[in-house]
């Protein structure tokens, strides 16, 4: 587990890579992707992701759809037209991030 | 996997509003995502309620509302920035139109009034209500929230004031006195107080606070007092009462000259006018005191007219048709007689519709023109039953 500040800080750049790749997911099954992903290294806690999503749906960035299992509602994130552009321009950032963060922190590629 | 029943289902949503989440999206998202937890680990005849309380107690570290705060909180941060240009822009805006419509003013061009409203109504009603919203979320301590809000709010009633005051709506002095009175007896202690401990800021409070109380005594020492405001008004209403009596023994003493039948009669015009005039003053009076006997409740009970615009007056009372009927006679009255006995048709109170402007006049000027009226008809007539 990493700590949570580290994943607060990449938070929406994981979610909008995934519903990128995923098309439409519910806040359970990004948590689960997740740790599967990562080989249960990042998990992502309730208090963290559904803020973030909702923070998301409020800026445009995804669209939602909502949909009845039995008596409860599920809501599907997907991204919007907006939200496409700005996976990759996190993504992007994120990569530069690294890149210069290695160079700060002076860290040998072979050794991670 | 655990089958899970519409009543479980009641019961955590039950359980999650119970724990003070509101927002119903968020609320639809955790129940499924507990759902979800419990229908894959749970076994099919495992604890429901033990296994529900283990599963939501892992989402927090408090309680279960910190997400809602989170979600609040990150919701409008997004709109930090917009809020935040919005705020500058209507402020520059603000600003800008507030000095065109200065220098418009003080030049007499049209379109002061109009600049001066919306520069008034952006800074009211946006400017100072954005900077208010977003001071407050910088801030942790109550009693700098509260600082901020009273500030805030004594802002928007000042500037609101002013705007009111200067479109002669009502309550106007009472927003821009009692905003005065929040800054200097609300704000002022608690700015003062919350910065004077901290040794960073003590020097810049001090000096903040003395700016800022001096400012409010300033303004307060040219408000008139609601004591002389009366006294004006007790004097004024002295004034028109004793008007009135010169012309009405003057008026007695003509009408009984003429009663010989070798003096000229009344013109009916001049009359006319002098009844017109009588009975606006009576609208006026009655509509300000409420009484008919002006004389008498003035001597027994103090009762004043109003220190108040005329115009108040003309919607309620009819005032401009009986206006137009007197100008009509005026007219009349003024191609009658000779040069030098004419009365005054431009400059009036009434007279808005050529450029006059209503907003000028307050009740004592109308009385005192309408009664000058009377009297320069009256002249007139006294002339004629002397130079017979």
């Amino acid at each position: 587990m990493y700590s949570s500040e580290l994943i607060k800080g990449t938070l929406k750049t994981i979610i909008l890579k995934l519903l990128k790749e995923n098309k439409r997911m519910y806040g359970y099954e990004i948590t689960q992707k997740v740790k599967d992903l990562t080989g249960n290294k990042i998990q992502l806690t309730e208090g963290a992701l559904y803020p973030s999503l909702h923070a998301l749906e409020a800026e445009g960035i995804l669209t939602t759809e909502t949909e009845f299992i039995g008596k409860r509602v599920r809501k599907y994130y997907t991204l919007s037209e907006e939200g496409k552009k700005r996976s990759d321009e996190k993504i992007n950032e994120f990569a530069d991030f690294m890149n210069t963060m290695r160079a700060l922190l002076n860290i040998d590629p072979q050794s991670v | 996997m655990y089958q899970l029943k519409d009543r479980h289902i009641d019961f955590i949503l039950n359980d999650i509003s119970a724990r003070g989440v509101t927002i119903e999206d968020l609320q639809y998202n955790l129940l499924d995502h507990i759902c979800c937890i419990i229908e894959k680990n749970l076994e099919e005849n495992g604890d429901f309620e033990n296994f529900y309380k283990r599963t939501v107690q892992s989402f927090f570290k408090n309680d279960l509302k910190e997400i809602e705060d989170e979600t609040i909180s990150l919701v409008i941060f997004k709109h930090y920035y917009t809020m935040k240009k919005i705020m500058l822009v209507s402020g520059t805006v603000s600003a800008a139109f507030l000095t065109i419509g200065l220098a418009f003013k003080f030049m007499h061009w049209p379109g002061a009034g109009m600049c001066i409203v919306l520069s008034i109504g952006l800074l009211s009603l946006l400017f100072l209500p954005l900077m208010f919203i977003l001071k407050i979320k910088e801030k942790k301590e109550t009693k700098d929230k509260l600082t901020i809000a009273f500030g805030a709010f004594a802002g928007i009633l000042i500037s609101l004031g002013t705007l009111f005051k200067v479109m002669h709506w009502p309550y106007a002095n009472m927003m821009m006195t009692s905003s005065l009175f929040i800054t200097l007896l609300l704000f002022l202690p608690f700015y003062f107080f919350s910065g004077v401990r901290n040794p960073e800021t003590k020097v810049n409070t001090i000096v903040s606070s003395i700016l800022i109380l001096s400012a409010c005594g300033l303004l307060l020492t040219l408000m008139r007092s609601p004591k002389s405001s009366q006294m004006r008004e007790r004097i004024m209403t002295e004034d028109y009462l004793r008007s009135q009596e010169i012309f009405n023994t003057a008026y007695a003493q003509l009408d009984n000259a003429k009663i010989d039948s070798a003096k000229p009669e009344w013109s009916n015009i001049g009359k006319n006018i002098i009844s017109i005039c009588e009975e606006m003053k009576s609208k006026i009076v009655v509509r300000e005191t409420g009484t008919k006997d002006l004389a008498k409740e003035f001597a027994t009970s103090e009762i004043v007219i109003g220190d108040n615009q005329v115009i108040d007056n003309f919607e309620q009372t009819q005032m401009a048709t009986i206006a137009e009927k007197l100008k009509t006679e005026i007219k009349k009255y003024n191609s009658a007689v000779k040069e030098g006995e004419k009365l005054y048709e431009t400059g009036m109170f009434y007279d808005f519709q050529n450029g006059g402007k209503m907003q000028a006049f307050s009740n004592f000027n109308a009385l005192e023109q309408l009664t000058r009226l009377q009297m320069l008809v009256l002249n007139n007539e006294r002339g004629l039953v002397t130079c017979n």
